[in-house]
């Protein structure tokens, strides 16, 4: 098909696309320029700064999952020394707005602090500023807090039916969303088909838990009613305006100040909450104060759960196992509150038929309300439930057959000549090679060597399994997945830019400004390092990166959707282009040459072929920025370019949502394959090889990848194997802490032998495509097929997470 | 307790080579007293229960989870933190060049408990150890970024070079 | 998460640790604080008075003599594990105790504060009872021993009455002939224990006279299991094993958020069969 994207990014596209000479700098497993100050401990996150005159807050979360509030009594609490000053629900009526929600939905109204019904366990009832934690603390247990528990609605279909408990009651209903969206001809294709599979399949709750939780400093100064709040939460100047209404100061007065996170994969990505609290409360005291989610808070008040969905799913295929039809009906457990509106299935349904030939796709989905925390962001945003569910079908499908499990997908991979590739829905994948990615892996991998090892095990008695996976990584998200879901929504938003400003000093130090909080541990300063030594040919240690705060920051979404590499790359290599526009107008001046004679080597520009004609990027900034009579004349002084790179290919959904647009169109492609071996005596899983091959197109930096890819992976063992919010019948959460809620160690995970094939986007700079989210979207298939492959003896199914010790030995027992 | 009077406990102790000495409330822990009364931000706390060992430090040499100790049972001992280990000049040592070289560290939120837990590894194992060794040495860290395999290369590499920390 | 305020002490005598423990009949000794303070921390416990009983002397004696181990109550988790003059003699204490946590945790974590929190899956109280061993116990006015098998009464509650602290534990030399086995169950490597099984085989002549099998998370206490009259005369074969596992038809362990009672009965199963073949394994390596 024919493509054509908006002339800015085509012609970035176009300029930057790897050529036969390769690149330079790009491609290179360079350290990390990020790493020398953490590694002395200097990273300066949010618990490490410290403001002159600050105090610190700390919350009380409600012991109950749903009941009215009747009274609160804070003087005892306002009596201890050291408090300054105690806040409920009453003063977020008086004094702030409802926090900010993708969902627009005017019936759910979501506040800072609860101001006259709990819908959650943990909800914020009061807060307390004091001197110190240790008295903030102190004085929330004085607080005195008299509920009306109301019943409890914890299991989404149990919330659907007539005379349930109401979570949101202004909606009259727990369904917040319902809706089937069908592409091509499910229900004849079905009809007709030789063989079907069905599965009931559920995926739990997890989180993303960081080591370093959501914290923030709001410092008001009551005298230019200026509000800055450094926060270590992504996008700001996405929202910052619903920011500004929730806090009602004007934006421009809003400043918000980027710090380095430790870790978010998701749980920092909507600045909403923490960050907004912690100004709020600066403004109820006119001093800074600094509120840090502890551990307990941010396992049961942050509100950036995984998904939590039950489904039925079904796949049409022929005897020869090529796959027809899909048809995927979800309900999804989203809790009290719906930040994200159903922008979580936008990411199931960029990849619903993963890399197969598959045209006919039905996806039924309601969301549904109960009395849990809302769901939020972890590491796929719903696409690695669905790539869960569709390799669970595929999976089913061999075994009905009696046909290898990677033969089955081989024989409906989406072959090399069809890209870029319309999928179903109307999203694209842009480039692809699938059948290469599976021979690496293959070898990699040794598949014939561990099928033999199996069965020779499997005759001893041992439990050993294979499992093997083919999954999309789609990357980078269009706005338009948050509100394509209503024919009419309230707020249709079609930008996601991302802005970088180059500045070449007069001693020709590069310096670029980043324009989200982007320093997460996804190794911002690496990748524009080394697009920026790749277009100017300098060492990428010496390319200094700040961040602006939002008061002086263009527009920029932040990192999210594995987006962050592929747009900064994109607008630092626009700024790059304007750059060098004027740098070669400037030195074709001095150097009397043509300016399509110049060429940018070794930290300078020069004359193709001529090494002595040369001048160093500090000679012309020098120029630039001090002798404005050596310039042409219509050139200003000075070397500073900017640019804002607009999402490089998004298009609208049509009026019928029967064609949803493009929306993630930079898309990878993996192969995971894993072998272990189950003690069904005990339930212990142990690795006994662990391959993966991933395609994100030209990768910036082998190293780093590598590191996203394995973390990834072990964070989709977690969910496979250990991590669950586990609820009572009141709906507390039993396991608020990490003795309960297990987070793999490094006991639990493979060694992880890693290959990369390119197939670069036409699309992006560079050719690269987003991979962070990567490892993730493959491992809880690949657990849940190697399990149930080990306990064939058994003829099990694995149709929940987590795949936990108790229910092997329960399979294994069969009792 | 709200009496106004709250109790004062003299602490002296040395950390990375110098002497601190203040006065602290019993129950001020460990980890935050290093890191607000000293201002030795290095030391990171993720869970505050015991259960993580990203706070962990070196204590009398051994690794202990800071967060778990209170900062008057630290006087007359010696402490250890991540900012003992680069040179005064900033140069990092074998063991974290090694981070650096590997993929050892993501968000840097772990990275000095590992660091600590790493280095009392080495200190103890002078002639190398297996890669389970290793991995054994840094189980009781908890790290959400890197899924170990990087830091595990990371530690293997400072083994290889010589145990020089 | 920061911990209540609390009055403290850190007393350098064991007279005025016990003196103190005799006026504050609310306070806590911390110890190692490797389980006294992540409650504290969460406030799920405010002690308004703690006795570090840290710096007081003499309390930390390890002595190794003709086969028998005696332990001060301060004597840390790994120095128990690390110990070589230990392990020769009783090489229970460091296959068990090497489960106990994490070797930093171990670093502080005391014996004596483990036998006293009584945690219904402390590897320790498993390795006390099958050992066999004595636990000296002083108040201000008073000491006595407490035999392990007697000391443990349910999750987190003990023999010792108020005032009381653990100072000491003895462990007597072990038959010649005897070998150990231990194996646990834990949702993650060094978790608290989902079940664990401690064995202790003494064979003669080539047949078992004495066994002795201590159960975690079987029943809300440790449990002793009576195996010595099931397996006298025999050896730990298919058919000895299954009498024994026969035994446990009737346990009815404990359901909570990591486990069901279901799951630790077979697991207790699995975990016994295992400890058991290791016992005799390891007593016939020594009865050579």
């Amino acid at each position: 098909m024919q493509i054509e994207q908006d002339p800015n990014a085509a012609r970035i596209a176009g300029s930057t696309a790897p050529g036969k000479d390769g690149l330079r700098w790009i491609g290179k497993s360079i350290n990390r320029v990020e790493d020398p100050r953490f590694l002395r401990g200097e990273g300066r996150y949010v618990d490490d700064i410290v403001l002159p005159n600050m105090l610190h807050a700390a919350i009380k979360r409600s012991p109950f999952a749903h009941a009215n509030i009747i009274s609160i009594d804070t003087s005892k609490a306002e009596a201890l020394p050291g408090v300054v000053r105690v806040l409920t629900g009453k003063d977020i009526e008086m004094h702030a707005g409802p926090l900010p929600s993708f969902s627009m939905n005017p019936n759910i109204r979501h506040d800072m602090i609860v101001i006259d019904k709990v819908r959650h366990y943990g909800e914020c009832v009061a807060a307390v500023i004091a001197d110190d934690r240790y008295i903030a603390e102190d004085a929330c247990d004085l607080i005195e807090v008299e509920y009306e528990p109301l019943p409890v609605v914890l299991d989404p279909f149990e919330a659907q039916k007539e005379g349930a408990p109401l979570v949101q009651e202004a909606m009259g209903t727990n369904v917040a969303y319902a809706r089937t969206f069908s592409f091509g001809e499910v229900d004849g294709t079905f009809a007709k088909a030789e063989r079907t599979v069905t599965v009931d399949l559920y995926w739990p709750r997890s989180t993303g838990m960081p080591m370093d939780t959501n914290g923030a400093i709001g410092d008001f100064d009551p005298g230019s009613g200026v509000l800055t709040i450094h926060a270590n939460s992504m996008n700001f100047t996405y929202f910052l305006w619903l920011i500004a209404g929730t806090l009602k100061i004007p934006a421009s007065k809003l400043k918000i100040v980027p710090v380095a996170a430790g870790g978010s994969f998701g749980s920092k990505f909507f600045m909403h909450k923490v960050p907004t609290f912690a100004g709020w409360l600066s403004m109820m005291v006119g001093r800074p104060v600094k509120y840090i989610e502890d551990r307990v808070t941010h396992i049961v008040n942050n509100d950036h759960c995984g998904s939590d969905r039950t489904y039925k799913a079904s796949l049409a295929f022929t005897n020869e196992g090529k796959f027809e039809a899909l048809k995927i009906d979800c309900v999804d457990d989203y809790g009290a509150f719906l930040q994200f509106g159903v922008g979580t299935h936008g990411n199931s349904l960029s990849q619903i038929c993963g890399p197969y030939t598959i045209s006919n796709v039905e996806y039924s989905l309601s969301a549904i309300l109960t009395n849990k925390n809302q769901q939020g962001a972890y590491r796929g945003f719903g696409a690695e439930v669905s790539n869960w569910v569709l390799e669970r079908l595929v999976d089913h499908a061999a075994h009905d057959l009696g046909m290898d499990r990677v033969e089955i997908r081989r024989r409906n991979l989406l072959p090399p000549d069809v890209f870029p590739y319309r999928t179903p829905t109307g999203n694209i994948y842009d480039s692809g090679n699938y059948p290469g990615v599976l021979e690496k892996v293959l070898v990699d991998f040794d598949y014939d060597y561990w099928v033999k090892y199996r069965d020779d095990a499997r005759e001893e008695g041992r439990h050993v399994g294979i499992g093997v996976v083919a999954s999309q990584e789609r990357s980078v998200f269009s706005s338009t997945e948050f509100w394509f879901w209503f024919d009419e929504p309230a707020f249709s938003p079609t930008s996601s830019p991302e802005s970088a400003s180059l500045q070449i000093d007069p001693t020709g130090q590069i310096m670029v400004t980043l324009h989200s909080q982007s320093m997460w541990g996804n190794s911002p300063e690496t990748v524009v390092s080394q697009v920026v030594a790749e277009e100017f040919d300098v060492d990428p240690a010496s390319v200094v990166i700040t961040y602006a705060d939002s008061q002086h920051a263009l527009p920029s979404t932040g990192p999210g959707g594995s987006r962050y590499t592929v747009m900064v790359s994109g607008a630092v290599a626009g700024a790059a282009a304007q750059m060098k526009e004027k740098i070669a107008r400037i030195a074709a001046g001095k150097l009397e040459a043509a300016e399509g004679d110049l060429e940018f080597r070794d930290g300078g520009v020069g004359v193709k072929g001529a090494p002595d004609k040369q001048l160093t990027l500090g000679e012309i900034a020098m120029t630039a920025y001090m002798f404005k009579l050596d310039l042409p004349p219509d050139m200003e002084s000075g070397l500073a370019t900017q640019w804002t790179y607009d999402h490089p290919l998004t298009t609208l959904p049509n009026d019928d949502r029967t064609d949803l647009g493009f929306f993630y169109p930079f898309v990878g492609h993996a192969w995971h394959m894993a072998v272990v071996e189950v003690d069904v005596g005990t339930g212990r899983v142990e690795f006994l090889r662990y391959s993966a091959v991933h395609d994100a197109g030209t990768v910036v930096n082998p190293k780093t990848l590598n590191g996203q890819i394995i973390g990834g992976t072990v964070q989709g063992i977690g969910t496979a194997m250990f991590e669950e919010y586990k609820y009572d019948a009141d709906g507390r959460v039993l396991n608020e802490n990490f003795e309960h809620y297990h987070l793999p160690s490094s006991m639990d995970v493979p060694t992880i032998t890693i290959g990369h094939q390119e197939t670069p986007s036409p699309f992006t700079a560079y050719g690269i495509k987003g991979a962070g989210e990567g490892g993730r979207m493959l491992s809880p298939a690949i657990m849940s097929a190697a399990i149930e492959d080990a306990l064939s003896p058994y003829d099990v199914r694995v149709t929940s997470l987590p795949i936990s010790a108790e229910q092997i030995v329960e399979w294994a027992a069969g009792d | 307790m709200s009496t106004t009077e709250s109790q004062r406990v003299r602490v002296r102790v040395t950390v990375n080579d110098k002497e601190y000495e203040r006065e602290v409330e019993p129950r001020k822990a460990l980890s935050d007293f290093i890191r607000e009364d000293l201002n030795l931000t290095g030391t990171h706390v993720a869970c505050e229960h015991g259960f993580c060992g990203v706070c962990n430090i070196l204590f009398d040499g051994e690794t202990v989870r800071s967060c778990l100790m209170f900062a008057v049972q630290a006087d007359g001992h010696l402490i250890e933190t991540v900012e003992s280990l680069a040179g005064p000049d900033g140069t990092l040592s074998v063991l974290q060049q090694a981070f650096t070289d590997h993929g050892g560290l993501q968000c840097g939120y772990c990275t000095p408990g590992m660091l600590i837990t790493a280095k009392e590894f080495l200190d103890a194992n002078p002639d190398g150890g297996t890669d389970d060794d290793i991995r054994e040495a840094i189980s009781g860290v908890l790290c959400r970024c890197t899924g170990y395999q990087q830091i595990i290369e990371s530690i293997r590499a400072a083994v290889t070079a010589g145990k020089g920390v | 998460m920061k911990s209540a305020p609390f009055t403290y002490y850190a007393p350098t005598s064991l007279d005025e640790v016990l003196g103190l423990l005799a006026q504050n009949s609310e306070a806590r000794i911390l110890a190692g604080g490797q389980s006294l303070v992540p409650r504290m921390r969460a406030r799920i416990e405010k002690p308004a008075v703690i006795i570090d009983i840290n710096r007081v002397p003499d309390l930390d004696t390890v002595t190794v003599e003709a086969g028998a181990v005696t332990v001060g109550a301060l004597v840390r988790q790994q120095t128990l594990v690390e110990s070589d003059a230990i392990a020769k003699v009783h090489p229970l204490i460091r296959l068990a105790g090497s489960h106990a946590g994490f070797h930093t945790t171990r670093h502080r974590g005391t014996i004596g504060g483990s036998i006293a929190f009584a945690a219904p899956w402390a590897e320790l109280s498993a390795t006390v009872i099958t050992l066999g061993a004595t636990i000296t116990v002083r108040s201000a006015d008073d000491q006595r021993q407490i035999a392990a098998g007697e000391f443990f009464l349910g999750p987190h509650q003990t023999a010792l009455q108020p005032g009381e602290l653990v100072t000491e534990v003895h462990f007597p030399a072990a038959a010649a002939g005897t070998g150990f086995g231990f194996h646990e169950a834990s949702p993650r490597h060094r978790d608290y224990a989902t079940a664990a099984a401690a064995a202790a085989i003494t064979a003669s002549g080539g047949t078992i006279v004495d066994a002795r099998l201590t159960l975690l998370r079987a029943a809300p206490a440790p449990l002793q299991v009576d195996v010595a009259p099931i397996l006298g005369g025999r050896v730990v074969d298919a058919a000895s094993i299954v009498d024994v596992i026969g035994s446990l038809a009737e346990l009815d362990p404990p359901s909570d958020i990591e486990a069901s009672g279901r799951h630790r009965a077979r697991l207790a199963r699995t975990l016994t069969e295992r400890a058991l073949v290791d016992a005799w394994a390891r007593a016939q390596e020594v009865a050579a």
